[in-house]
């Protein structure tokens, strides 16, 4: 999605203003002559003066005129579903992974993603069992990382 | 001496060695699909050599990243899609030498010549690191700050065709590396009470949001093109790369010394070394109209640019802990994690951590002969793992390692932010290597600014008075003033007529 450079440069600009803001709660630090402060306040300056830049350059330019060019996957509804699959999944990770369990998300969010994206399910359905289950095994027992049995818990092994 | 043969030994350990083969395939593999980079190739493997001490984790990183610069010419030969940016320079003049029938020695052009500009930016590597050191003993944090400085400086006006927007993106990662309590002051900043960041945003799932996830968002939202395969069985690799070798001798040369040049410079990485390098060649070739219609001679120059300029990224990243370009980013982040902290002391506490990975610099570059010669012979059958399979594997694969790092959920969350980041950036037009060097150095660049105005009493005229110091603060401002010279330059070049 490709917005206008100015509408760019305000994005950035609010964010900046936001970080400043967020610095004046920062304590003094007796003894300390830089402070907590002084680094983001640099930053947050720097981000707004580039955020200028990106708005007079933007408004200046004789350039398309649009303010946001709606790209072509927008107009494919099952590319809209892929792109919310793949930020939906890992939201959902990154809430519920704990209550829901590696092995019940990780397939499902497979075969749905294969699905989208045009493989048959015959194969999309084992494909994604069995990459879970081997993702599952190389980091469970052979690195030791602790990944949630959420669901599957009675049956944990 | 003591110090090498304890690096051979090492590298020369079966687990090590099994480490390096199989990185070297997974390299190979990765950079030969077209839309993986060698860069997601490393954010991929980050996870992995987590568990790994630090030996192995490096040889890992440095094998797996030299053979996907490598593979990532086969697709532009054979499918005119580069394999990784660092293939696009050459990309259409190596397709078209394969419609004239020339695939074999396009191909082999690319892996001899790949192999040539890697052993070159070790061999520079192996000298320029323990002298620059050595050098660089004598640096206090004054000369720390400037440096860093000089690197993210760097990063913007020299990396980045958007000034403006690379310095954007530049200050996005160095706020990111403000969060947390670990600044010299140990306030919580942007915590927002979170338990989470008070450490800090955690570097490896903000790589991977960054360098992997952003690349499926991307590949889901693009209709993919059937990949037709301009040839799919080869005669000898290797004929006729002598005769390249001949005729080209100083192409192959220079290609590589600028490569390993820009390398070294911090935040320009291979894919530009490519670009200037195919440039070059152009500009001062006897026959430059032929450039464009299937000649070798910009694919030998260019193709040993990119794989000299890996190399030459690890000088700044082992001596100064600057990184040349992304990948060593993410390598730099992974050495933290080892308690090994890059710098001229690491050469002279465990100079035998040093050897080793130039050993496995040389290691992964000879290995890529025969394994490059495998990966072109059995490229049509590297071509039928769909990637429409492979992408949603890989995107579990990043929920898997994010986690991993902390055991933590919420890390998945900074992964999912920076990958939906960077793919709105990359459609905007930011580039995204400054957020991820922002977000390395940023802690350094504070640390040693209020070190120094401790120790100057707030004296600022401190920050120029050390000769070395001085130096380094002259050449970072002239560098910034450098954009607009050159545009007065043109202005008043333009007013006359």
């Amino acid at each position: 999605m490709k917005i206008h450079d100015s509408l760019n440069g305000a994005l950035l600009l609010a964010f900046a203003i936001a970080v400043y803001w967020h610095t004046l709660g920062f304590p003094e630090i007796p003894g300390d002559p830089v402070g907590p402060a002084l680094f983001p306040r640099v930053i947050a300056i720097g981000m707004a003066l580039c955020a200028i830049v990106l708005i007079v350059r933007g408004l200046a330019s004789p350039g398309p005129g649009s303010w946001a060019e709606i790209p072509d996957w927008i107009r494919m509804p099952r590319l809209i579903v892929a792109f919310a699959l793949v930020v939906l999944g890992l939201l959902v990770a990154y809430l519920f992974l704990d209550k829901i369990g590696f092995l019940v998300l990780a397939p499902l969010l497979l075969t749905a993603l294969m699905l989208v994206l045009q493989i048959r399910t015959v194969v999309a359905i084992p494909v994604a069992i069995g990459a879970s289950f081997a993702i599952h095994a190389i980091f469970y027992k052979g690195l030791g990382v602790p990944l949630p049995w959420g669901l599957l818990e009675p049956w944990a092994w | 001496m003591e110090a090498i043969v304890q690096a051979f030994g090492l590298i020369f350990d079966p687990y090590v060695l099994m480490v390096i083969g199989a990185s070297a395939l997974y390299g190979l593999f990765v950079g030969a699909i077209p839309g993986l980079t060698a860069t997601m190739a490393t954010a991929l493997l980050v996870p992995i050599t987590f568990f790994m001490p630090a030996v192995p984790a490096v040889a890992a990183i440095v094998t797996a990243t030299a053979m996907a610069i490598f593979s990532g010419d086969i697709p532009g030969a054979l499918l005119r899609i580069p394999g990784t940016p660092a293939s696009a320079a050459y990309c259409d003049e190596a397709y078209a030498m394969t419609k004239k029938g020339q695939a074999e020695l396009v191909l082999g052009a690319g892996l001899v010549f790949s192999v040539i500009g890697g052993i070159f930016g070790t061999i520079v590597l192996v000298t320029a690191a323990p002298a620059l050191a050595d050098f660089a003993l004598q640096f206090s944090t004054f000369e720390y700050f400037w440096l860093v400085l000089l690197g993210l400086t760097c990063a913007v006006f020299i990396a980045s065709d958007n000034v403006i927007k690379g310095l954007a993106a530049l200050f996005i990662g160095l706020l990111v590396s403000s969060v947390g309590m670990e600044n010299p002051a140990a306030h919580p900043r942007f915590t927002f009470d979170a338990p989470d960041l008070m450490g800090g945003v955690t570097l490896i799932p903000m790589m991977v949001g960054l360098f992997a996830v952003s690349e499926v968002l991307r590949y889901v939202t693009s209709v993919e093109k059937p990949l037709n395969l301009a040839q799919d069985r080869f005669g000898s690799i290797f004929k006729g790369q002598w005769g390249l070798l001949k005729k080209y001798p100083v192409q192959a040369l220079r290609g590589s010394g600028l490569g390993t040049l820009i390398g070294a410079l911090p935040g320009a990485g291979a894919d530009i070394a490519a670009w200037m390098s195919y440039a070059m060649s152009k500009k001062f070739s006897k026959e430059p109209q032929k450039f464009g219609t299937g000649h070798p001679e910009g694919v030998v120059e260019s193709g040993a640019a990119n794989n000299s300029a890996l190399s030459g990224a690890w000088i700044p990243a082992l001596v100064f802990g600057i990184p040349g370009d992304s990948i060593t980013a993410i390598a730099i982040g992974v050495l933290y994690m080892k308690n090994m902290f890059p710098g001229p002391q690491i050469f002279l506490e465990n100079p035998q951590n040093i050897y080793a990975v130039f050993i496995v610099f040389f290691l992964a570059n000879l290995l890529m002969l025969p394994l490059g010669v495998l990966a072109i012979k059995s490229y049509k059958q590297v071509l039928r793992v769909s990637r429409a399979v492979l992408m949603p594997v890989i995107l579990v694969f990043c929920m898997v390692g994010a986690f991993a790092i902390n055991n933590t959920q919420f890390d998945i969350g900074i992964m999912l932010a920076f990958g939906v980041l960077a793919f709105f950036m990359e459609k905007n037009g930011f580039p995204v290597a400054p957020v991820i060097l922002g977000a390395v150095l940023g802690g350094m660049l504070e640390r040693h600014f209020t070190n120094s105005i401790i120790k100057a009493d707030g004296d600022w005229t401190t920050f120029f008075s050390r000769p070395i110091a001085g130096t380094l603060g002259v050449v970072t401002v002239l560098v910034w003033l450098l954009p607009a010279a050159i545009a007065l330059w043109k202005r008043s070049r333009r007013a006359p007529q």
